[in-house]
């Protein structure tokens, strides 16, 4: 016969066994307000912008930024105890990915990943910057322009890109804040002015790389592809150019103003018609401007890139117009702002490389009268 | 007691003359023991694995559903539903709205699988409809939309003679079908201006966020807007628009509404409940804007999505940041607050939908992947 130490073991066992809530077998007891002040007293109050200047100006920033003993906004993504089983960070979810589209789901905008499928357009006509699949970077290499292997993550070797490899979930050291290329919704009776600005929580430093950018432009693109900077030696690339020489998001040639009026300067884009134009002519022209091509100008959401004059002085008006809010209206271009996630078209480029429309945008056509 | 060391022993009694006698075949005896020993624990086991299988499952054959639980902070568990347990999907997928219907079936959005699952009351699955379909494909997207086909649902609710009301959010339309998950109709024509416009693609449709039916009017949340529909889908009501007015709207995502025809809606990302009078002025409002960062947030909700009213006229909010059930009353005043963030049996991580039949309520509990059916008391 079995003994007593032998049976009761055993007994505990199959308690434990058909007991229905097994699988819950612990309470959370919940956090109190001091641990927040307890939370910043080691972590810090990340959120805090480096300087108004810096400002994210929106109203709402849910669980980003803004930390204080008595936000209780850690808690929105982060438990200190009875995290799921397998989270990082003490997270909500079984990765970062997963966590952040737990409310990046599409009901509060228009979505980040899965806007295009909804859309029915077909897999492979969509690019985008695949999260959680690769960590080889197009044109990571700085000395051939080739695609390079990279380490986001030195304690986890081969991991692959993540979405904080980009934004900062806290706002911590993120780049100053700028409009995006869609008009976004001003809410009436507040002293908010447009156009919206917003640092999109994008790190200076890019999966870690760089010396680190203040402004959202080329040099921040290149913080990972360093092959694609012009002035490579040795190589071949298109001239964009860097944060240092005026090339960024908020210094383009756009409309003078929303109307219909072809005048063109330099200054930041946003309202309803000051999208950045593309530049036909020379690279010293653009210098002369003060404003130079930046990645985004061929690597954007799918959009009209508007046509400058000869001297840059007027442009068309009608072709960057956004006058809905969310990419609603079919007329509106850029129609989503689903750039750099996903994007209609390959490589991520606005117009499709394989006509002659893309390069046409600055390479002017060559005449028929050519004998070639 | 004789023999040789062959003869195996007759038990422990043996086993420990055995071993006084100081014979030869000891380990031999105790390597038999112990893999006797060691054959009961594991039939032991086997059978309580068996018989907790059988005790979590019998009642609801092919259901994913677990029962009871601990009462924690207000909450007693009653079911918690994981998905049919069978099919293409035996699991849910971040469902998102979840209602009771009049025979007490509960309905479940599940949908990262664009489809609506049926149980019964005690979590058996009955039955399952829709799969993904396109209405509004963009250039050069393919068109796949079928009737009953759905695209990202996120709401539902079901009428008194036991309708469904789909909120087809990527399609920007309603679809209504019946109990058995039979497709009745859609409105509003997703590829047509409804009213002022909404926010649906292209500005035609709306891109509704949640749904409710009551009075023969069905009730609908826009990104900015509510609109009112009678059952045939001809718009009767619009109001609402982006702001931080005091009726202004930022992401509504639940709407229910009471015998006398008062809306009671989450404006969500204002991060507040407004109750607003059947021909649309506000009537009250309970929590405020989020303040701008950098500065302490006191907002009693935090990002209410899921809206229901109880048996006895107040309102539950699912509220998805802050992880919990908060009751307001009907004039307006935050009452209790149910649960925490977790994986237990009353817990949430990110609950989005909510509706209420008696004394129980059901919970989709998006984060955790679920629907929770819980008992509240305060």
């Amino acid at each position: 016969m079995p003994t007593r130490t032998t049976i009761l073991p055993l007994i505990a066992l199959l308690i434990v066994a058909i007991t229905p809530a097994s699988s819950f077998a612990y309470v959370d007891e919940g956090l109190s307000p001091s641990i927040y002040t307890q939370c910043i007293e080691c972590h810090g109050a990340t959120g805090t912008p480096p300087s108004q200047s810096n400002a994210d100006t929106r109203t709402v920033t849910g669980p980003h930024l803004g930390y204080a003993a008595t936000s209780h906004k850690c808690d929105t993504c982060h438990r200190v105890h009875n995290a799921s089983g397998m989270a990082p960070h003490l997270l909500p979810d079984f990765t970062i990915v997963a966590t952040c589209q737990i409310c990046h789901d599409g009901t509060g905008g228009k979505g980040v990943y899965g806007v295009l499928a909804a859309r029915g357009v077909p897999a492979n006509q969509i690019s985008r910057h695949r999260v959680e699949a690769t960590n080889l970077i197009p044109g990571g290499s700085s000395s051939t322009g080739g695609t390079s292997t990279v380490n986001f993550d030195p304690a986890d070797p081969g991991r692959p890109m993540i979405c904080t490899d980009c934004h900062s979930a806290h706002g911590a050291d993120v780049v100053q804040a700028f409009t995006g290329d869609r008009r976004r919704v001003v809410p009436a009776a507040t002293s908010i002015s447009y156009p919206i600005t917003s640092s999109r929580l994008l790190k200076r430093k890019p999966g870690g790389f760089g010396a680190g950018v203040t402004r959202y432009g080329s040099a921040w693109c290149a913080a990972c592809h360093q092959g694609r900077l012009a002035a490579r030696a040795g190589l071949h690339d298109h001239q964009v150019g860097n944060d240092p020489q005026g090339f960024y998001y908020q210094n383009v040639i756009r409309m003078v103003n929303d109307t219909s009026s072809p005048a063109t300067e330099t200054g930041t884009i946003g309202g309803t018609n000051r999208g950045y134009l593309m530049t036909q002519g020379t690279k010293d022209r653009l210098f002369a401007l003060g404003s130079g091509a930046i990645c985004q100008q061929c690597h954007e959401d799918a959009r009209d890139p508007g046509t400058l004059s000869a001297d840059a002085s007027t442009a068309d008006p009608t072709t960057f117009v956004v006058n809905s809010v969310d990419g609603t209206s079919a007329a509106d271009v850029p129609r989503f702002q689903t750039f750099p996630h996903e994007v209609q078209g390959k490589r991520l480029l606005i117009e499709p490389a394989t006509t002659t429309a893309l390069c046409d945008n600055c390479h002017r056509p060559i005449p028929p009268w050519r004998p070639w | 007691m004789s023999g040789d060391g062959a003869r195996l022993p007759a038990g422990p009694e043996d086993g420990r003359d055995v071993a006084r006698s100081g014979r030869p075949d000891i380990g031999a005896f105790l390597t038999l023991r112990r893999a006797l020993v060691a054959t009961a624990i594991a039939l032991f086991v086997a059978l309580a694995v068996l018989i907790g299988y059988f005790a979590r499952s019998s009642a609801a054959p092919g259901s994913l559903v677990t029962r009871g639980g601990a009462v924690a902070t207000g909450i007693q568990p009653v079911l918690a539903i994981e998905g049919p347990g069978r099919g293409a999907y035996p699991r849910f997928s971040g469902p998102m709205g979840v209602a009771f219907g009049p025979d007490g079936r509960i309905y479940v959005v599940d949908t990262g699988h664009d489809r609506v699952c049926v149980f019964e009351g005690n979590g058996s699955f009955l039955f399952e409809f829709g799969t993904f379909g396109v209405a509004k494909p963009l250039p050069g997207g393919k068109y796949s939309w079928k009737p009953g086909r759905l695209n990202q649902p996120v709401g539902i609710d079901v009428a008194d003679d036991g309708s469904v009301y789909v909120a087809d959010f990527r399609n920007d339309q309603i679809q209504v079908f019946d109990a058995d998950g039979e497709y009745a109709r859609v409105f509003p024509n997703p590829r047509k201006r409804v009213g002022r416009g909404a926010s649906g693609q292209d500005g035609t449709g709306i891109a509704v966020t949640d749904v409710a039916v009551s009075g023969g009017k069905v009730y609908a949340t826009d990104t900015y807007q509510v609109m009112v529909f009678d059952l045939s889908g001809k718009l009767l009501l619009q109001f609402g628009k982006p702001g931080t007015g005091r009726s202004d709207l930022d992401h509504p995502n639940g709407i229910d509404v009471d015998s006398s025809g008062i809306m009671y809606v989450s404006d969500s990302n204002h991060a507040r409940v407004v109750a607003f009078r059947p021909d649309g002025t506000r009537l009250w409002s309970v929590g405020g804007t989020v303040p701008q960062m950098g500065k302490a947030s006191s907002t009693p909700l935090a990002l209410p999505r899921g809206i229901t009213l109880t048996s006895a006229g107040d309102l539950l909010v699912a509220d998805a940041l802050a992880f919990e059930i908060v009751e307001i009353s009907h004039a307006g005043t935050i009452g209790a607050r149910f649960g925490e963030r977790g994986v237990g049996p009353a817990q949430f991580n990110f609950p989005n939908g909510i509706d209420s039949s008696g004394e129980k309520v059901a919970v989709a509990d998006k984060g955790n992947d679920r629907v929770l059916v819980v008992d509240l008391a305060p």
